[in-house]
């Protein structure tokens, strides 16, 4: 009976194996990409800039955005999970909140102050997804761990003029890759750990002489 | 014990007929990588295109528009018919080719030793046959789903069950046929053909019911598409799939969409028990 129970497990491990397989091959298919947009400014000191757009927001596990940021100085990206106008209905009414006696035009240049974005961060920190320092070129691919509107808002915390070279091209993969190489990483595990067995008892066979 | 053994025996002789190795193995990869890039471009292929509709809904939509999208995913007459049809032939090969090679040179006789009722051979065999392969094609599925939509399955894991129930006694009508004509031939060939054509006439069938339906007035003749193919009824429920003019002269409650299932299991299972009577009390070798 022993034989049996080895050959079953041997053919569980090596379907487990060829699913492995098959996942870790969808994982490696490239992404698709749409159009990249080139967004160029110049960030003045102590100032944030939000940037979204609908190619990508919403984005999901499966969609994302493939963002590069070449700038001349020091600049903090923050990925928020929420939609633009949302974060700036919130930047003015704060600013409305805190600085009453501002008119609409004062109060639509101070919500692009640093503080304002600081206290969103400390108000919101579950929106806050990405959290990255950046200094001449930097890349990065970004999907987001559930369905979520994505706005990428670049931070100028030096006190001089920043040029920023943005560039965003929303991408899409056949799998949520992060989910399914781990899992692809079990299915190989148990797989091989099934299949074992089978294995030595076959090479015990082989390397037994007639 | 004994009997419990042997039956483990004769269960395990016929998969390692069934399924030689890597058929298996290389149908699992195909089936899986298959499903991906069919979802992949029934959705959108694109960075713009729906796979995020699709997640959106998921996640924010009500649970009755998950459960909508659940259906017309899974049940659908295109998901049987393109989704699943190598495991659908491979139940036919296993059925028709394989039983049928072994009542014709009368290897079945070998198998008949066996110190066990003929019902638990056949019960082995279509274990090894049609439970298996349903097994596995029930496992990547699921696994395949759980990967791109992790929260919508655990939260709807009955739902999503009671949709491939409803999609799947189709197959198992055909299987048991499929059994039948072996077992009264006692060769494969016919019923294998006989077979194909059932599993993938059931798209034409299904449109003659639905147009006959849409003809008459009548609901019958989409009482009968139901019976045979469940998934219609819980997609005439969840008003998806059908004609708004066809889907005005039947939507079924739940719990009556539930007796549709149950009655397309209880007409294969019919003619299943038909096929074991046969093999048990009829069929001479």
């Amino acid at each position: 009976m022993k034989p049996r129970v080895f050959v079953l497990l041997g053919r569980i491990g090596s379907i487990l194996l060829a699913t492995g397989l098959a996942l870790g091959l969808v994982c490696v298919i490239p992404a698709t990409s749409g159009p990249t947009i080139e967004p160029r400014w110049t960030s003045r000191p102590m100032t944030w800039t939000p940037y979204s757009h609908p190619q990508y927001s919403p984005s999901n596990p499966q969609k994302g955005v493939r963002m590069s940021v070449t700038s001349n100085s020091s600049l903090q990206i923050y990925v928020l999970g929420t939609h633009s106008l949302q974060l700036r209905e919130w930047a003015l009414s704060w600013v409305k909140e805190h600085f009453p006696s501002l008119n609409a035009s004062q109060a639509y240049w101070a919500t692009l102050d640093m503080s304002v974005l600081e206290a969103y961060l400390q108000t919101h920190p579950e929106n806050v997804m990405l959290n990255e320092g950046v200094k001449g070129e930097w890349s990065f691919e970004f999907f987001p761990p559930n369905v979520t509107n994505v706005t990428i808002v670049v931070s100028n915390p030096s006190l001089a003029p920043t040029s920023v070279d943005m560039k965003t091209t929303p991408i899409a993969t056949l799998v949520p890759r992060q989910r399914a190489v781990t899992i692809t990483e079990v299915l190989f595990a148990t797989g091989i750990v099934l299949a074992l067995p089978r294995i030595v008892q076959k090479s015990k066979n082989r390397a037994r002489p007639l | 014990m004994g009997k419990a053994r042997t039956f483990l025996e004769v269960f395990a002789s016929a998969l390692n007929e069934d399924f030689r190795f890597p058929a298996l193995e290389i149908i699992v990869s195909i089936h899986t990588v298959g499903i991906f890039i069919i979802l992949w471009v029934s959705t959108g292929s694109g960075p713009g295109a729906q796979p995020g509709l699709v997640f959106q809904i998921l996640q924010r939509g009500s649970p009755e528009a998950v459960k909508a999208i659940i259906v017309s995913s899974l049940a659908g007459l295109w998901s049987f018919v393109f989704t699943s049809p190598i495991f659908g032939m491979l139940i036919l090969k296993n059925i028709a080719y394989s039983l049928g090679n072994d009542l014709e040179r009368g290897v079945i006789q070998n198998v008949l030793s066996y110190p066990l009722k003929r019902r638990y051979i056949l019960t082995a065999k279509l274990l090894s046959s049609v439970g298996v392969v349903y097994m596995l094609m029930l496992g990547i599925q699921i696994f395949e789903l759980f990967i791109l939509v992790p929260d919508t399955v655990s939260q709807n894991i009955g739902f999503v069950l009671l949709t491939f129930m409803a999609a799947l006694s189709y197959p198992l009508l055909v299987t048991g046929l499929v059994l039948l004509l072996t077992l009264l031939f006692k060769r494969g060939s016919i019923a294998l053909f006989t077979g194909i054509g059932l599993y993938f006439s059931i798209s034409v069938v299904m449109l003659l019911l639905i147009t006959m339906a849409g003809v008459t007035s009548s609901d019958i003749p989409l009482k009968i598409a139901a019976i045979l193919f469940p998934g219609i009824a819980l997609g005439s429920h969840y008003q998806y799939g059908l004609d708004p003019s066809i889907s005005k002269l039947w939507t079924p409650s739940f719990d009556e969409s539930l007796f549709y299932i149950g009655a397309g299991y209880a007409l294969a299972f019919f003619v299943l028990a038909m096929g074991y009577l046969y093999f048990e009390r009829r069929l001479e070798i």
